[in-house]
C-alpha cells in the first residue's frame, strides 16, 4: 500500500499543497524571488576569497531560515516582556503565555537549526561536484561562499557572516566533474540589492 | 502581490534540481509515493493526526534516499573486488578508483541527506502538532500508512514520565 498525495500540476497547486509548512516558505522564495534586506556587515577578512555564490534553492532556504530567525527573536522579545510585567495577581495568566511562547520557540529554533543543517549538505555536496571540494573553512552569505582567512583554524562551517549574502554575481564557477547527475540551475538570478 | 519569477512546474523542478529542496518538491509531484510504513495501530497507541502532503512528500525523499543508499554500496563493492584482481597501476585501476571516489561521496552525502532530511521532517510535524494545539508531546511515531501516533512503548512512559496530549490552549 502506497500513501496518496493530491495531483499538483500547477505552481498554485504546490503551494496550496504546502500552505502553513515552512516548504511553502521556501517555494514561495524560489517562485517570486523576492529575498528579504538582509542586515549588512562589513567585517569580511581581506584575505577571503570567494569561491562560488549561493544557487537559488539555497538562497530560498536560506531566506526561509532568516525568516524564522527573525519570528523566533520578536517571540523572545514577547516573551521578555511579558517577564517583566508578570504581576502576581495575574500570575497564572502569564505563565500560561509564556509556555505556549516557549514551545513555539523552541519548535521554531528546531526548524532554523534543522533548514541551516540541510543547507549546508546542500552546499557542501555541491562544492564537492564543482571540484571545490575541502576547500578550507568556508562561511556563508547569502550570494558568496567565501574561503576564510587561513588564521581560522577552526575547521568548521561557519554562519557568522551570513548576513552579508549580497549578489549572485558572476563568482567563477567549476565544471561538474565528480557527479554526473549534478546539473547547475541555468535560469537567471534575480539581484538582492 | 510580486509577480512570479517562476510560473510553470517544470521551471521550479528545473531551478531546484539535484537539491536538496529538488527532492522534496520532486516527491511533493510525483503520483507515485514509496510504499508507507505498514505498521498497525494498537489500542494502547494515541492518534494525534495525519501526515499533511508535505510530511508526506518528505517521507517519500527519505524513503528514495534509503533505498538508493544501498545499491551504492553494493556497486563499490563490485568495484573494489574488480580492482582487486587486475594491475593496480592500470589505466582500468585508476579509472575505477574515481569511480569508487565518486560512490563514497554520494555514499556520504546520501547518508548526511538521510540525516537532515529526517530531523526536518520531524521538525515539520512537531509544529504543526505545536501549532494545532497538541502540546507536550516526547515520543511519536508514524502507524498505519500515516497516522502519527504517541506509540504504545516509549522510552519516556519506560523512564516513569507521564505523558499528556493539551489539546487547545
Amino acid at each position: 500500500m502506497t500513501t496518496a498525495n493530491k495531483k499538483i500540476t500547477t505552481i498554485e497547486d504546490i503551494l496550496l499543497a504546502t500552505q502553513g509548512s515552512p516548504m511553502e516558505r521556501i517555494i514561495h522564495y524560489l517562485v517570486y524571488q523576492d529575498f528579504p534586506e538582509f542586515p549588512e556587515k562589513n567585517d569580511l577578512d581581506k584575505n577571503s576569497k570567494v569561491i562560488s555564490s549561493l544557487t537559488l534553492p539555497e538562497k530560498a532556504v536560506f531566506a526561509t531560515r532568516f525568516e524564522f530567525v527573525q519570528k523566533v527573536n520578536e517571540l523572545i522579545v514577547t516573551h521578555n516582556k511579558i517577564m517583566a510585567e508578570l504581576i502576581p495577581e495575574k500570575a497564572e495568566l502569564g505563565r500560561e503565555k509564556l509556555s505556549k511562547l516557549n514551545i513555539e520557540i523552541m519548535t521554531l529554533s528546531k526548524i532554523c537549526a534543522d533548514l541551516e543543517s540541510l543547507l549546508w549538505t546542500g552546499i557542501e555536496h555541491r562544492l564537492d561536484c564543482e571540484g571545490i571540494s575541502h576547500a578550507g573553512n568556508l562561511s556563508g552569505t547569502l550570494d558568496y561562499l567565501i574561503v576564510s582567512s587561513p588564521k581560522n583554524e577552526s575547521g568548521n562551517y561557519s554562519f557568522s557572516k551570513i548576513g552579508h549574502l549580497v549578489m549572485f554575481s558572476d563568482a567563477e564557477m567549476y565544471p561538474c566533474e565528480t557527479c554526473p547527475k549534478y546539473a547547475k540551475c541555468n535560469l537567471p538570478i534575480k539581484k538582492v540589492r | 502581490m510580486t509577480t512570479p519569477e517562476i510560473t510553470t512546474l517544470e521551471e521550479l523542478l528545473a531551478v531546484s534540481k539535484n537539491s536538496p529542496i529538488g527532492l522534496i518538491i520532486e516527491s511533493l509531484i510525483s503520483p507515485n509515493l514509496a510504499p508507507a510504513d505498514q505498521e498497525p495501530l494498537t489500542e494502547k497507541d494515541i492518534p494525534v493526526g495525519t501526515l499533511t502532503q508535505t510530511e508526506k512528500a518528505l517521507q517519500n525523499a527519505l524513503s528514495n534516499l534509503r533505498n538508493s543508499a544501498p545499491e551504492f554500496i553494493i556497486k563499490l563493492d563490485e568495484i573494489s573486488q574488480e580492482i582487486e584482481v587486475i594491475d593496480h597501476h592500470s589505466e582500468d585501476a585508476i579509472a575505477l578508483r574515481k569511480e569508487m571516489d565518486k560512490l563514497r561521496k554520494k555514499i556520504t552525502y546520501a547518508s548526511e541527506l538521510i540525516k537532515d532530511l529526517n530531523k526536518l521532517y520531524w521538525s515539520f510535524i512537531r509544529q504543526r502538532l505545536y501549532a494545532e494545539g497538541i502540546t507536550d508531546i516526547l515520543s511519536l511515531g508514524i502507524k498505519s500508512v500515516d497516522t502519527i501516533v504517541i506509540p504504545e512503548k516509549t522510552d519516556d512512559k519506560k523512564s516513569g514520565q507521564t505523558l499528556t496530549i493539551r489539546i487547545g490552549f
